[in-house]
């Protein structure tokens, strides 16, 4: 049995021998880790709705749309998989290439009193059509006609308010149409793009930049000094952001708070636990226990209250977990999951932080222990 | 082999005090032979705790020099002192120090816990049993100590202080706690180590009883080691 094994076993004999204290401390750690996981999990939750929230009434965090002047010859589906490639380093998601067909005026039910529109074709990344869901909401038989040619329901997606101050006003139609409805007009289509960054920071010299450097030969061929016309940044509701971040500060505070407290009231204990057995630490010194010994002894006691009650706040949140995903959807119309995958990384690192806090000024102060202090208090 | 167990050579504890300096043990020279028992005497505050304190290796002299097993102990390390007090030292103090919830069995292998490669738990647990049944124990070693009256949890100490088959075994007034009876048959039990056990026998009392019982006796007075007849 290696030396670590032995102080285990000892620390084991310790703690099973002060059943009450160990139960009751590991009782406080599985209080202080269930309500850690309750806040972590309601941390995630409202920030992951407001934040879809945001986006929906703000836009995206760092979303820009820069217009270009031109797709420079290279056809709609070269330019998109070409700008993806030059904003590859700030995007946080695949950049949307916006066509905006010159505008039409509907002539059949029931879009014949919308007045101009114009028609939309989105591209991702690959230069494929961006995944909208055409046709949904709208009658079977509706159609989009004009100049004599038809787009069917299923070709035709109308944007919600968010989308269009993201895409611009219009009507979204499949790229299959796209040269039946560039066939109603001779004016030039309009090319901008579409790029999220997923940061706050304004980054949209970096975006411009890197497009006039990436298209920069492409223009010159094409006869244009520039790449990009016109820059625009999207996204709004700064102070609602802001706003979301102080409750994320708040959560963070209060299941932090909460696990520092444990901590110190373990510390508390520990060191009552100290104060009792020094003349135990003395005459382990004595028979040749080294400070390591003696350290090693005080961290598996914690350690092994630690554990007790990180279990027990598993099982405990485990078990309540039905009840708490019925009373959360019924309040609040979301789901939980106490134990997410996300929250395991956050217990190690908040069970690692309590061991620290609760046993090295203990260990230290154990380690201290002179083994004369097993003879003097006789001669004191 | 060196004929003795442990050697003071001009040994001086000093203690800084309010009133200057204190000499607590001053210029002791004095030979431990193997497989000897001693007895130690002297009031209190003589400076038999202080002695006892630098023959355990548990603190180093002012002046002088400490020999165990003819090992000069002056220059080794924390380290060094630890391991070798761990394997050639045994104590026993006036408290029993016994830990209340391990048996008599466990409180004597308590050195193996802290002991690298002292071997598997079954053979300190045999070699506990072995040492109890010698001092008339083997009955009580699934004991707790407070199951157990004061001088059987004190032979349950000297069990734990030869647990390491020590060379020298000292003792620091392990009769104070016990009654008359009591204390004349726990000091028979240490003074007759040397025989049963082959380990030198050094024990501080103030009991003059117990220390007629040794085949030596010292006195200290004011720090002066004195050999007594």
């Amino acid at each position: 049995m290696s030396g670590l094994g032995r102080i285990f076993r000892l620390a084991v004999r310790f703690s099973w021998a002060s059943k009450a204290k160990f139960l009751l401390l590991a009782l406080l750690v599985a209080v202080g880790m269930t309500v850690f996981l309750v806040v972590t999990e309601l941390s995630r939750v409202s920030a992951e709705g407001l934040e879809d929230a945001i986006e929906e009434d703000a836009g995206a965090t760092g979303s820009y749309n820069l217009s270009l002047r031109s797709d420079f010859g290279l056809g709609p589906e070269e330019l998109a998989r070409q700008i993806a490639e030059a904003v590859a380093p700030y995007a946080a998601r695949p950049p949307v290439l916006i066509e905006a067909l010159p505008p039409i005026r509907p002539e059949c039910p029931p879009f014949e009193n919308l007045g101009i529109q114009f028609l939309l074709i989105l591209r991702d990344g690959s230069g494929s059509s961006v995944n909208v869901p055409f046709g949904q909401d709208l009658p079977f038989e509706t159609q989009l006609c004009f100049d004599g040619q038809v787009i069917p329901y299923d070709a035709i997606y109308l944007p919600t308010r968010s989308e269009q101050n993201q895409w611009g006003l219009g009507v979204v139609i499949d790229p299959a149409y796209r040269e039946l409805a560039a066939l109603s007009t001779t004016d030039q289509i309009a090319y901008s793009a579409l790029i999220v960054t997923g940061r706050q920071v304004d980054m949209m010299i970096e975006l411009t930049e890197s497009l006039e450097s990436h298209f920069r030969e492409d223009a010159l061929r094409y006869g244009v000094e520039s790449v990009t016309t016109f820059h625009s940044r999207l996204d709004g509701g700064s102070n609602i952001r802001t706003a979301s971040e102080g409750v994320g500060i708040v959560y963070g505070i209060i299941r932090w708070g909460v696990l520092i407290l444990g901590g110190l009231g373990l510390l508390v204990a520990e060191m009552i636990v100290v104060r009792n057995r020094t003349w135990f630490f003395g005459l382990a010194r004595a028979v040749g226990a080294r400070g390591r010994h003696i350290a090693a002894l005080i961290v598996l006691d914690v350690l092994l209250v630690l554990l007790a009650g990180t279990l027990l706040a598993v099982a405990l949140t485990a078990a309540t977990q039905p009840t708490a995903d019925a009373f959360a959807w019924d309040a609040f119309g979301i789901n939980v999951r106490l134990l997410h995958p996300s929250a395991v990384p956050q217990l190690l690192l908040g069970t690692l932080l309590v061991l620290i806090l609760a046993s090295v000024y203990p260990a230290l102060t154990a380690t201290r222990q002179d083994p004369l202090d097993v003879l003097e208090p006789k001669t004191a | 082999m060196t004929e003795y167990a442990a050697v003071l050579s001009g040994v001086t504890v000093d203690y800084p005090s309010a009133q200057g300096v204190v000499t607590a043990l001053d210029d002791a020279d004095v030979r431990f032979e193997r497989g000897s028992s001693t007895a130690i005497v002297g009031r209190s505050g003589s400076g038999k705790t202080t002695l006892i304190s630098v023959l355990s290796l548990m603190r180093r002299p002012t002046s002088g020099r400490v020999f165990l097993d003819g090992a000069e102990t002056s220059a080794l390390s924390n380290a060094q002192i630890a391991r070798l007090r761990s394997s050639r030292i045994g104590v026993v103090f006036q408290s029993y120090h016994l830990d209340s919830s391990l048996t008599a069995a466990e409180n004597v292998m308590l050195p193996w816990f802290f002991t690298a490669g002292s071997g598997p738990r079954r053979l300190a647990r045999r070699r506990a049993m072995e040492i109890l049944e010698r001092l008339e124990m083997g009955d009580l070693a699934h004991r707790k100590p407070n199951q157990m009256s004061g001088g059987q949890q004190q032979r349950v100490a000297i069990g734990r202080a030869l647990f390491s088959e020590p060379a020298l075994f000292v003792a620091d007034e392990p009769t104070g706690n016990l009654d008359e009876d009591t204390a004349n048959n726990v000091a028979e039990t240490i003074l007759s180590l040397p025989a049963r056990f082959g380990t030198t026998a050094v024990v501080v009392t103030h009991d003059r009883a117990v220390a007629e019982m040794a085949s030596r006796r010292l006195e200290l007075v004011r720090g002066v080691l004195r050999e007594t007849a």
